[in-house]
């Protein structure tokens, strides 16, 4: 058990402080997990067949990337997205309050359609344009593009991988997101909104005054023509069409009794054929070192949950609880919430989910507010730190690339910081009382067994 | 230009907005149906061609055709009987004879007869040889080049012969250059020639050799390891985004369909396979100071180009 507990938390800490690149990191740490699990007996009779059974049980989160990827690209391809963000910039006339806020509404619906990181790469990106043609300084839009990005990956269960992963896990029904998460992504969005409202207001609106006289700039943002990036317009029709579907399929495959992976990767394929895709471009596109660190996760966490590590862990947790649902939920989140800003939270979520399994199994009521806390929390506490999330590393990165500007950890920590503080104190205040009113709905999985 | 797979993407997603930010509004030209258009015969195997491409654009221009014979020495009877069998060939186009010219240069009688028509359009073959292998990159024929170089009006030259030629009027492949100052008056061409009903493409090739040996002439050290493919085809896109923007809005307005294509090579040869290949009327700007690049590359062009092409 200390074995490959000392393995997982080598394994994190490298990711962490990005000693090696963080696939190498997981797979080198899953052969050290394998190899000590079959040495210790871990894996009974089935020997190394276990370690297929273990990527074999989260192969859909596999599938849901790569469709997702392929997807995006294809569609990406048509101008569609550049579409929809020239249209809505242009409605701003480049007022910059209402240009704020307009990125981030554009913000969180691309993250909600396209998850975080397609989403972040977008909004960075038209967020630079847009700045360096109005002459404005891009550095408060860049840090809400990556802020606001963490709240929308909450909307529904295919947003942002973390959410995938636990709601999969936990088998939730995707219309339940809408009284669990969804919510709770359009309330941290707005206190995200509001306090860079209040911390960088005045400074768009000087750097308004600096760029030229409303009139100009409003003539400028006229002058923007979305059509100049649409290469073929019934491509550009035929890729709305399935991203739409493609949407659709998500909020209806578990009526359909199809796993998202099904749909993701339908929809990939439906951009290939219809969108005019390049199989080999869409192919290559898909970031298959985040597939590797996936599946070196996997085994990481399927071998140290043999150990029954994961389980006394959670019988721990019961224990500092106290017996008291509300006091778990409070611990959890805020382990979760602090945690989130300096480890991964893709690894914190895979851990966490065999950790609250058991304790949801024991206490069925329990289950909703268990999860739902720890979905917001891994999403919401990548907020705290520069490194925490991934949007916040396109979008600084972004920055950086393109106008070669670091955003300090101090600077990022203040905005992102007090943005945390009151995206927790609303996300443990609406999971407690919803939780303490009893109107989450049940988890079929829990209620079952 | 590119350090990170993540710098590529960035790079590839900003290059598309900054089509769009700076995208200066192109008013294409308003281009008038040429009322009298000359189509100008050789006794060649193309003759018929000709009269096939000629008819189709008379009919879609609602364009009277006026008749010569480039052929020096001919007797009289023979030019007429010739042209008298080539008019059978147009039906329904009303058609004119062109008084017979005494030039003893094929070229100046065609540019002669264009004058006294008052033709704003000239149809015409280039004989084209298969055998690019072993001929090289051959003249299109001296009486091709003459009257391209010194006419003031579009001219289609007509090149391989085969069934089915006119129908490439519907497939319309406009290649164009961003900084042209005639790109935009050749698509406003092309639009009125092939109307709404046409499958319009618009080319653009970014040739990354030509591009790296004018920053070479110009002083500055390129790093090709910098110009990767995805990368000068981001910028392309870019740079091009007023013509792009133009042409969508002329396909959206009229409900037409129009593809817009970036591709890497060669300009010359990527061109003329694109036309080729495609069954196209490969449309080429052509700059009126005929001792430009862009001349000698749109005459390079029309001699790889099987399909027929229309210089304007």
């Amino acid at each position: 058990m200390a074995v490959l507990g000392v393995i997982m938390l080598i394994t994190y800490l490298f990711i962490a402080f990005e000693k090696l690149h963080k696939s190498v990191c997981a797979i080198v740490g899953a052969i050290a997990a394998v190899v000590a699990a079959m040495a210790f007996g871990l894996f009974g009779k089935s020997g190394y067949h276990e370690v297929h059974e273990i990527i074999g049980h989260d192969l859909n989160i596999l599938g849901v990337i790569i469709g997702t990827s392929i997807l995006v690209d294809t569609v990406g391809g048509s101008g569609l997205f550049h579409f929809i963000g020239i249209r809505v910039v242009k409605l701003t006339g480049g007022e910059p309050k209402r240009l704020f806020l307009f990125v981030c509404i554009l913000t969180f619906l691309f993250v909600s359609l396209l998850t975080i990181a397609p989403g972040t790469l977008l909004m960075a990106s038209l967020a630079l344009v847009i700045c360096r043609t109005l002459g404005y300084h891009p550095k408060p839009y860049l840090i809400a593009v990556a802020i606001v990005a963490n709240s929308a990956a909450l909307t529904t269960f295919s947003s942002g991988i973390a959410t995938l992963m636990i709601g999969t896990a936990a088998e939730i029904p995707y219309f339940q997101f809408f009284i669990g998460s969804t919510p709770l992504a359009f309330a941290t969005a707005a206190v995200a909104f509001l306090v860079l409202v209040k911390l960088y207001g005045r400074k768009l609106l000087e750097d308004a005054a600096k760029a030229g006289d409303p009139a100009t700039l409003k003539q400028k943002v006229a002058g923007f023509d979305e059509w100049a990036m649409v290469k073929d317009r019934r491509v550009f029709r035929r890729s709305a069409g399935v991203l739409g579907a493609t949407v659709v399929g998500f909020a209806t495959a578990q009526a359909l009794h199809v796993g998202l992976d099904f749909v993701a990767m339908a929809g990939g394929m439906a951009a290939l054929l219809f969108c005019a895709g390049d199989p080999e471009q869409a192919i290559k596109k898909v970031k298959w070192p985040v597939i590797l660190f996936f599946v070196g996760l996997f085994v990481i966490i399927g071998a140290v949950k043999a150990t029954g590590l994961l389980a006394a862990t959670a019988d721990a947790l019961v224990s500092l609880g106290g017996g008291s649902g509300t006091v778990l939920v409070l611990i959890i989140g805020l382990f979760v919430l602090g945690f989130s800003g300096f480890i991964d939270n893709i690894p914190l979520a895979a851990t966490m989910i065999p950790v609250l399994d058991p304790i949801a199994a024991d206490n069925p009521a329990l289950a909703p507010a268990l999860f739902w806390v720890l979905i917001a929390a891994a999403n919401l506490g990548g907020n705290s730190t520069p490194i925490g999330s991934v949007s916040s590393v396109i979008a600084l990165h972004a920055l950086e690339s393109d106008r070669g500007e670091k955003v300090g950890w101090g600077e990022y920590m203040k905005a992102g910081g007090l943005i945390l503080a009151v995206q927790s104190v609303l996300v443990l205040g609406y999971v407690l009382l919803m939780m303490n009113l009893g109107w989450f709905p049940d988890l079929p999985k829990y209620v079952k067994g | 230009m590119s350090n990170t797979p993540l710098d590529d993407d960035l790079h590839e997603t900003m290059s598309r907005f900054k089509a769009a930010a700076q995208a200066q509004p192109i008013e294409l030209p308003k281009v008038e149906p040429p009322g009298r258009i000359l189509v100008a015969f050789d006794q060649s195997n193309q003759d018929s061609a000709v009269a096939d491409v000629a008819r189709e654009l008379c009919l879609r221009f609602g364009a009277t055709a006026v008749l010569t014979l480039a052929n020096p020495g001919l007797n009289v009877d023979t030019y007429r009987q010739h042209l008298e069998g080539m008019k059978a060939k147009l039906p329904g186009v009303n058609c004119e004879i062109a008084p017979q010219q005494d030039d003893e240069d094929p070229a100046d009688a065609i540019l002669d007869a264009k004058r006294a028509a008052g033709a704003k359009l000239l149809v015409m073959d280039a004989p084209y040889l298969e055998d690019f292998s072993r001929l090289g990159r051959d003249s299109v024929g001296s009486t091709a080049e003459r009257v391209l170089a010194k006419a003031s009006v579009p001219i289609l030259f007509v090149r391989e012969p085969r069934e089915g030629l006119a129908n490439s009027l519907s497939r319309p492949l406009v290649k164009l250059h961003v900084r042209q100052a005639e790109a935009a008056q050749a698509l406003a061409t092309t639009f009125r020639l092939g109307g709404n009903a046409a499958q319009f493409r618009v080319l653009f090739v970014v040739d990354a050799a030509a591009m790296a040996e004018a920053a070479a002439l110009l002083g500055h050290e390129v790093d090709p390891a910098r110009l990767t493919d995805d990368a000068l085809l981001a910028d392309a896109q870019a740079a091009a985004g007023s013509l792009v923007a133009a042409a969508q809005r002329w396909a959206t307005e009229n409900k037409a369909a129009l593809k817009v294509d970036f591709k890497i090579g060669s300009d010359p040869d990527v061109t003329a396979r694109e036309a080729n290949d495609g069954n196209h009327l490969l449309v080429l700007p052509c700059p009126a100071d005929r001792n430009t690049a862009a001349y000698g590359r749109a005459l390079t062009v029309l001699r790889l180009s099987s399909a027929p092409v229309l210089m304007v």
